[in-house]
């Protein structure tokens, strides 16, 4: 009798005895991103379920993380298979309106110049001593984009997939605070004050916006084809928002659904926040890393947008360059700002939302090329 | 080792990107021809005045692609806002932008949008930088301001209404 009851004893504090330095730091972590999701609403969406699965995980004995514990569980039917990113990808193609692009065809190049921010890193990362498959999953946060990043660092590198869907998903939404300095030192206040008129004022052909999806899953499919799960699923969720006839399948894709799929993975992400894998130096070279990739796209896409405004003599603003990037909507709303501080009658947004979601394309085209090249 | 396989993953990377989306582009440019073709309507390029009169003359539809000439033709192509008054009928062709025959300056949408908020009604001087009223694209609000010193003489356009790009909004002084 009395065996057991000490057995039992020792069993009721054994979360308190096996407790050790590293999951006090990753539950103080977990408290960080909760905070920052809620007083500083940095994508509170995700950063909140990440927070909350990190402390969770940390909690020792608790057998979540176990393939048979909840955090298991989901982890193998979300994440090792990619799925939760893949579902997620549909509501964001029901929220994204691409016609502003399809008004302005030529900024969907824009949203390719943007994407060399990923390859850049990539480059810094192998420079480093990253090997090269975890390199490129660290050059991949430059996508500026969760599922896209979350996609192809579960397929390259499963180890690293917690700091960096963190680093991704905390620079997009600090954008705001990492684009304008960048910006501003690299153009002159004349540049940004370039007002690009509107000369369209007809609404782009209904058959135009349901006949893009298509076309595009096919372009992309077909010359990258690891893209075609992620270009597939987001210009379905297009499909769905621009056909019309299925709003039912439109609005439960922008809201149930990319909800309850965000929920499973910003609580499966932040529950791969152990501390034997997150206490790392890696992890703040991967964060240093990310916004290398950030700041390299801001750059890159300015670039482009410069190199077009002086083909076209000075009609285009080489503002909207720099939102190629995917951060959609934050970055064409950042521009857009920039614009009017710099000139208030000069309003870049549509033109700003036109390259912003090219570069939704192109961060996603950019993740199958990655893939493509280096997946086995 | 590595870098050189990073380099070489840059290289072809962003060569496909630039391939995939170049050729997203030509689609839809081409598709956008189609459409235009098919519909007898040009979607990229500068509208014709009236949705009735179009049909009747396709030309001047494919004329202005190149779309720089925004300001001068803004007036022309202003469907909604001539709609609703069919007594100026002839003011859609003639280019009387800048100034109406009743006198005054139009000030215009200078984006897409809808109108969220007037901040001003007729009689109210302005001041050069002053918020005349407030039009949501995209889901943001954008301030427009005065361009320059005068008085409203009348406010075009009520809250809600959703206004294309050169949509008269007020008529100043």
């Amino acid at each position: 009798m009395n065996g057991i009851d000490i057995t039992v004893s020792t069993r009721l504090i054994q979360g308190l005895t096996n407790l050790s330095l590293g999951h006090v730091i990753m539950i103080l972590v977990g408290g960080v991103l909760i905070y920052l999701a809620i007083a500083k609403e940095y994508e509170p969406v995700l950063l909140l379920p990440i927070g909350i699965g990190a402390i969770l995980a940390n909690i020792p004995v608790t057998g979540m993380t176990e393939p048979d514990g909840v955090f298991g569980i989901l982890y193998n039917i979300g994440i090792k298979n990619e799925l939760f990113p893949l579902l997620i990808f549909i509501g964001v193609g029901a929220m994204c309106d691409f016609g502003p692009l399809l008004e302005r065809p030529y900024t969907v190049l824009l949203g390719a110049a943007a994407q060399f921010g990923i390859f850049g890193t990539l480059m810094l990362a192998t420079l480093m001593g990253f090997k090269i498959n975890d390199a490129a999953a660290i050059g991949i946060i430059g996508s500026a984009d969760g599922p896209t990043s979350i996609y192809v660092a579960a397929a390259l590198a499963p180890d690293l997939l917690a700091p960096i869907a963190v680093a991704a998903y905390s620079y997009m939404s600090l954008v705001p605070i990492i684009q304008p300095p960048i910006i501003k030192a690299l153009t002159t206040e004349a540049e940004r004050a370039v007002p690009m008129p509107y000369t369209n004022n007809q609404p782009v052909s209904k058959w135009l916006k349901i006949v893009f999806p298509i076309v595009v899953t096919l372009v992309c499919g077909l010359i990258a084809p690891l893209s075609a799960p992620l270009i597939g699923m987001l210009m379905l969720g297009n499909l769905l928002r621009e056909a019309g006839v299925v709003p039912r399948l439109s609005n439960t894709a922008q809201n149930e659904l990319i909800n309850i799929v965000t929920l499973f993975l910003g609580l499966t992400i932040g529950s791969t926040m152990t501390a034997g894998k997150f206490l790392q130096w890696e992890t703040l070279g991967i964060l240093g890393m990310g916004l290398v990739a950030f700041a390299l796209d801001t750059v890159a896409g300015l670039s482009f947008g410069k190199a077009l405004s002086i083909l076209t003599r000075g009609k285009v603003n080489p503002l909207i360059g720099a939102c190629g990037i995917s951060a959609f909507p934050m970055s064409a709303r950042v521009i857009s700002r920039l614009g009017l501080e710099a000139n208030p009658n000069n309003f870049l947004i549509m033109h700003a939302m036109a390259s912003n979601t090219a570069g939704q394309i192109g961060s996603v085209m950019a993740g199958g090329a990655i893939l493509a090249l280096l997946a086995r | 080792m590595d870098f050189v396989t990073a380099l070489n993953v840059t290289i072809y990377g962003l060569g496909i990107v630039f391939l995939a989306l170049l050729v997203v582009m030509f689609a839809i440019m081409v598709l956008s021809r189609i459409f235009a073709l098919a519909t007898g309507k040009d979607f990229l390029a500068v509208p014709v005045a009236a949705e009735e009169s179009a049909p009747a003359e396709p030309a001047p539809s494919v004329k202005p692609v190149s779309a720089a000439a925004s300001a001068p033709s803004a007036p022309a192509l202003r469907p909604l806002a001539s709609a609703p008054r069919p007594a100026p009928a002839p003011a859609p062709v003639a280019p009387t932008a800048t100034k109406p025959a009743v006198g005054g300056k139009k000030i215009t949408a200078p984006l897409p949008g809808k109108l969220l908020a007037v901040a001003v009604k007729p009689g109210d001087p302005i001041r050069k930088g002053q918020e005349l009223c407030v039009i949501e694209a995209m889901k943001m609000a954008n301030s427009v301001k005065a361009q320059q010193d005068g008085t409203i003489l009348e406010v075009l356009v009520a809250v809600g209404d959703s206004v294309p790009f050169g949509t008269p909004l007020f008529k100043i002084e």
